[in-house]
């Protein structure tokens, strides 16, 4: 594991591997990956007794036991003792739902910080950059458990550097002076933004906006993640926001994150066309919601998550409940190779009331 | 936000809350209200969107005068000569995953005399909404005054203030529900002298002899299969009645054989049916069937558990907890016993209704004398799960809703 890890490392570019190169290495890591989970974690063993014949060892990638991320917020999967689990991430959860609780040993912890500096110095170059979080500090307070958002602010820090916050922390009003006072210190400087989608829409672009108010951030890229569901609520495309963000904000380069807290660290990064880029860390499939076959390229289905990154818990091949599209192996015009893909949202929640008319056709 | 739902005229339920309590009890089975039932009857089957759908039907023919009539015959038989009347005011709870059951609850409390506040949840079915605009329109006739002026439906979520206020005016106190709304509803005190009835969530399952299923004929087999779906897909898995567990009875080899002969036909019926979830419930029947392999409850999960009929092998030392793990949808844990006499010890309190299939009445009656405390108030044949009877989870809900005179 940790030669393969090693190797991986040392190249430069995570997204230099052609689709057919990687799924001969992956598929090796990931049958690791499942014999070292089965051996460590009696909930997952089961799992794979009970609906895999208890296989470990699989033939393509298609065909790994994958498992649905919602598992996390039931069971406690765990694949290290937990005297050596070291941080434990939880998801926000929507009201009314237990949070996934993700328990993170020493290696694993500092597996997704190597993954995810790969990943983004790919886009941010090796030089720490100004960085402006657009959140509140209060999102980072807490000991040995973190909120998906305090763990990415977290983990992106660490690409910046005189780090200040938008927001402030009672009232998620933007903090106009601390921001003025950021890009006095560094007029013509490339800067680094970054926050969660959602926030920064609503809590400084939409306040922004409704004060009238046109800043420049000069040369500066954003990196935002968290989800769209709020935004797609408010019917929001993707182009809208990056519009109204290059108009208001003057925000010349905009990239979106789709990751998860159950695989932290191996992020996939929206490239300058638009397109999620899975890395030497990650794969994706997408499968038919009902039958869970796998779809073929340009036809919507659940996307499937796979991640080198888990040691201390079971999260390598995930079934979320995200709807996307595989839009291609290799040949995006962004220039990296592999798989490349687009997100289209939640899988539609559905209550069954038990309501004999709700959903049966009378004969 | 409390509704006043009926009597639609009234503005102010207090108003209407009042004239309930000054009310005089109706003596049992009076002739208005055996008419006003079988009018709401025989509105409900004159409208053929309303009758089409399996739940409005049965609710039609359960209100007809003929079987009414039955049911006034069999309230005497059991009173022998006693004197059994009105309680006075019935406080109904109506339970979210089976609409048509507040309407059995209410009206068998009428029928015994009392008069009746029910009180629904703001979420409703389209067929509930359709059902309440004919009783409110019959309510409206004058001869059905008396029927009016002791009714009162209420629409509200968590204002217990409202519950309190009408649990210290009522007789009786009747709880339908989950064991969290149960529990949240008997925190709230009542009127000293009320009694309270309570429906919390309960477990069913079926039971099927394996030999008699290896045995049966191609069109007994549909027949079978098309009164499971009933019991199961009419309320999405989700009552309390439908089976969630099936239990085989007889040599594995056999239980293996008659599994391979049932299911298909069911497959098949739920086809012809066009019974379709959406996506998102094959999801949740996944991470369910999932989390119960995880918590050692389910061995084997057989091949895809996002259908419309999902089962999980349940394991040899599942703990009676695996009842918990629901979902709906038509997820079904499957056992194998060699012998009747070995379903004692799988059963728990939760268990409500067995509905079997392929034995004989006094294999069935012996089995009665041998259940385990509380375990399972209802053995019925498959198809009948969800068929509404007097006798619910052990109460005789005519005599639940009356008293008895102590004449001597």
């Amino acid at each position: 594991m940790s030669a393969e890890l090693t190797a991986a490392l040392v190249r430069e570019d995570p997204y230099a591997e052609d689709c057919a190169e990687k799924a001969t290495r992956l598929l090796a890591e990931m049958n690791a990956l499942t014999s070292f989970h089965a051996e460590r974690c009696l909930p997952y063993l089961r799992i794979l007794s009970a609906a895999f014949h208890a296989k470990t060892q699989f033939d393509c990638l298609a065909d790994l036991p994958f498992i649905p991320v919602r598992l996390f917020k039931e069971l406690e999967l765990r694949s290290q003792p937990q005297e050596l689990i070291v941080k434990t991430l939880t998801s926000s959860g929507t009201t009314g739902q237990r949070p996934s609780r993700i328990f993170l040993d020493k290696s694993t912890a500092s597996a997704q910080v190597h993954a995810l500096v790969r990943i983004v110095r790919s886009f941010l170059g090796i030089k720490r950059l100004p960085m402006l979080i657009l959140d509140h500090p209060g999102v980072v307070k807490g000991q040995n458990t973190f909120s998906a958002r305090g763990a990415g602010i977290l983990g992106f820090s660490q690409f910046g550097a005189d780090h200040t916050y938008a927001l402030l922390s009672d009232t998620l009003h933007p903090d106009w002076e601390a921001i003025g006072s950021f890009l006095d210190r560094h007029r013509r400087e490339r800067i680094l933004l970054f926050g969660f989608t959602f926030i920064l829409w609503q809590h400084l672009l939409l306040v922004a906006e409704q004060d009238g108010r046109k800043l420049d951030f000069g040369d500066s890229i954003l990196i935002h993640g968290g989800g769209w569901k709020k935004l797609e609520e408010s019917k929001v495309s993707n182009t809208e926001f990056k519009q109204r963000l290059r108009h208001t904000l003057g925000i010349r380069s905009i990239h979106n994150y789709y990751g998860m807290v159950e695989q932290t660290g191996s992020i996939f990064m929206e490239c300058e066309e638009g397109y999620f880029h899975p890395s030497d860390y990650s794969e994706v499939i997408v499968r038919d919601p009902r039958s869970l076959e796998v779809r073929t390229m340009g036809a919507p289905g659940l996307i499937e998550s796979m991640s080198t990154i888990p040691m201390s818990y079971p999260g390598h091949v995930l079934l979320t409940e995200d709807l996307g599209i595989i839009q291609g192996p290799d040949g995006c015009r962004c220039g990296r190779r592999g798989t490349f893909f687009t997100v289209l949202g939640r899988l539609p929640t559905a209550e069954l009331r038990g309501c004999s008319d709700t959903y049966q056709v009378p004969s | 936000m409390i509704t006043m739902v009926l009597p639609k005229r009234k503005a102010d339920h207090k108003q209407q809350l009042q004239r309930l309590i000054e009310s005089k009890p109706l003596p049992p089975f009076d002739p208005l209200v055996v008419e006003f039932i079988d009018a709401v009857s025989k509105s409900v089957l004159l409208d053929s969107a309303m009758s089409r759908l399996p739940e409005m039907a049965s609710v039609a023919h359960w209100m007809r005068k003929g079987h009414i009539a039955e049911l006034r015959e069999s309230f005497q038989e059991r009173q022998k000569g006693r004197v059994c009347v009105a309680r006075g005011m019935v406080l109904h709870f109506a339970p979210s995953n089976v609409d048509s059951i507040f309407l059995y609850s209410w009206f068998l409390s009428m029928l015994v005399g009392n008069s009746n506040v029910v009180r629904l949840s703001q979420r409703r079915g389209e067929a509930v909404r359709l059902l309440l605009e004919k009783i409110g329109f019959l309510l409206d006739q004058p001869k059905f005054q008396p029927i009016e002026t002791r009714s009162l439906i209420l629409a509200y979520d968590h204002e217990d203030s409202i519950t309190e206020q009408l649990s210290q005016v009522c007789q009786v106190r009747v709880l339908w529900g989950g064991d969290e709304s149960v529990r949240r509803l008997r925190a709230i005190p009542m009127n000293p002298l009320g009694m309270e009835v309570v429906f919390p969530s309960r477990f069913s399952l079926a039971m099927l002899d394996a030999s008699e299923i290896s045995s049966a004929s191609e069109s007994l087999l549909r027949q079978l299969a098309g009164r499971f779906c009933n019991d199961s897909y009419w309320f999405d898995q989700k009552a309390c009645s439908s089976p969630r567990l099936v239990v085989w009875v007889g040599e594995r080899g056999t239980c293996d054989f008659a599994k391979r002969q049932f299911w298909p036909n069911v497959q098949e019926e739920i086809r012809k049916r066009n019974i379709q979830y959406p996506e998102v419930v094959g999801i949740d029947k996944l991470v369910t069937a999932y989390v119960s392999a995880g918590l050692g409850m389910v061995d084997s999960i057989e091949p895809n558990p996002t259908g419309t009929v999902s089962r999980v092998h349940l394991s040899q030392n599942a703990r009676p907890e695996f009842r918990n793990l629901e979902c709906g949808g038509g997820l079904f844990f499957e056992a194998e016993i060699p012998d009747l006499k070995c379903l004692p010890e799988i059963l728990s309190e939760r268990d409500q209704t067995l509905s079997y299939f392929g034995f004989r009445r006094e294999e069935i009656r012996e089995l009665a004398f041998s259940l385990p405390a509380r375990a399972v108030d209802r053995i019925v044949p498959i198809g009948s799960a969800l068929t509404f009877s007097t006798i619910w989870d052990g109460n005789d809900l005519l005599l639940t809703f009356s008293r008895e005179i102590d004449l001597e």
